[in-house]
């Protein structure tokens, strides 16, 4: 089970994108697939510096890891910034054109599930992303 | 990501390549903000941007109502993979093509 830290910081999103795609050509995902999954994990990864470290921590730290079971992709994220509310965490209605709130939105799209895990270890967030390959 | 203009007389193409994400958007919007404000006609060329998030969309979204507003021309060239993320959002028929 591929695992790595980073530290929560907008310059690491590159990284952590890259982790992720290093994984899932490895796995051989097919390539339709393989960009709007690491758009979904960009996103998550995203919303965790943008809300979670309020832009970002350098002193704080993101964890992804990544397992293939039986055929299912999935994605762990856990941080240690604010707890998130998952009842407000909402994409916006697509037809209301503004800036924002498409995040979510694309996250859904590409995830079979998306679910809030039990945090463990200190972590304050987990987050699992889920997708039939 | 890289950004280069090229005036061709009739209109400013604004050259734009690489990753779009979190990092680069207040630059990016910083740019195609002041580009809007000193030309009327502008082409966002991104058919070499190999990955968009919504940030960046919302900075596509922000920069075609600024030049709207400004009554301004705008249009983009697209990437398969901004063009994918535009369809993802329903926005693809939102902005004016090249």
């Amino acid at each position: 089970m591929p695992s790595k830290t980073f530290k929560a910081e907008k310059s690491n999103l590159l990284l952590i994108r890259e982790f992720i795609k290093k994984f899932i050509i490895k796995n051989k995902i097919k390539d339709d697939l393989q960009y709007q999954i690491i758009l979904a994990a960009g996103e998550a990864s995203m919303n965790i510096v943008q809300h979670a470290y309020k832009g970002g921590d350098a002193l704080k730290r993101i964890k992804v890891d990544l397992n293939l079971i039986n055929k299912t992709l999935i994605l762990d994220f856990f941080d240690e910034g604010l707890k998130a509310d998952s009842s407000k965490i909402k994409p916006r209605k697509l037809e209301d054109i503004r800036p924002g709130g498409l995040g979510t939105h694309f996250i859904k799209m590409v995830m079979d599930e998306v679910q809030w895990g039990e945090s463990k270890d200190n972590w304050v967030n987990h987050l699992i992303l889920k997708k039939k390959i | 990501m890289d950004i280069k203009e090229e005036n061709t007389g009739s209109k400013l193409i604004v050259h734009i390549d690489g990753e779009i994400d979190l990092e680069k958007t207040d630059d990016l919007r910083e740019k195609i903000s002041v580009i809007i404000d000193n030309n009327s006609s502008i082409e966002l060329n991104l058919t070499k941007v190999t990955y968009i998030d919504s940030s960046g969309v919302a900075v596509l979204i922000e920069s075609n109502q600024k030049a709207q507003e400004l009554d301004k021309e705008l249009t983009l060239n697209l990437s398969e993979a901004v063009l994918s993320v535009l369809k993802m959002a329903k926005l693809e028929s939102f902005f004016k093509m090249a």
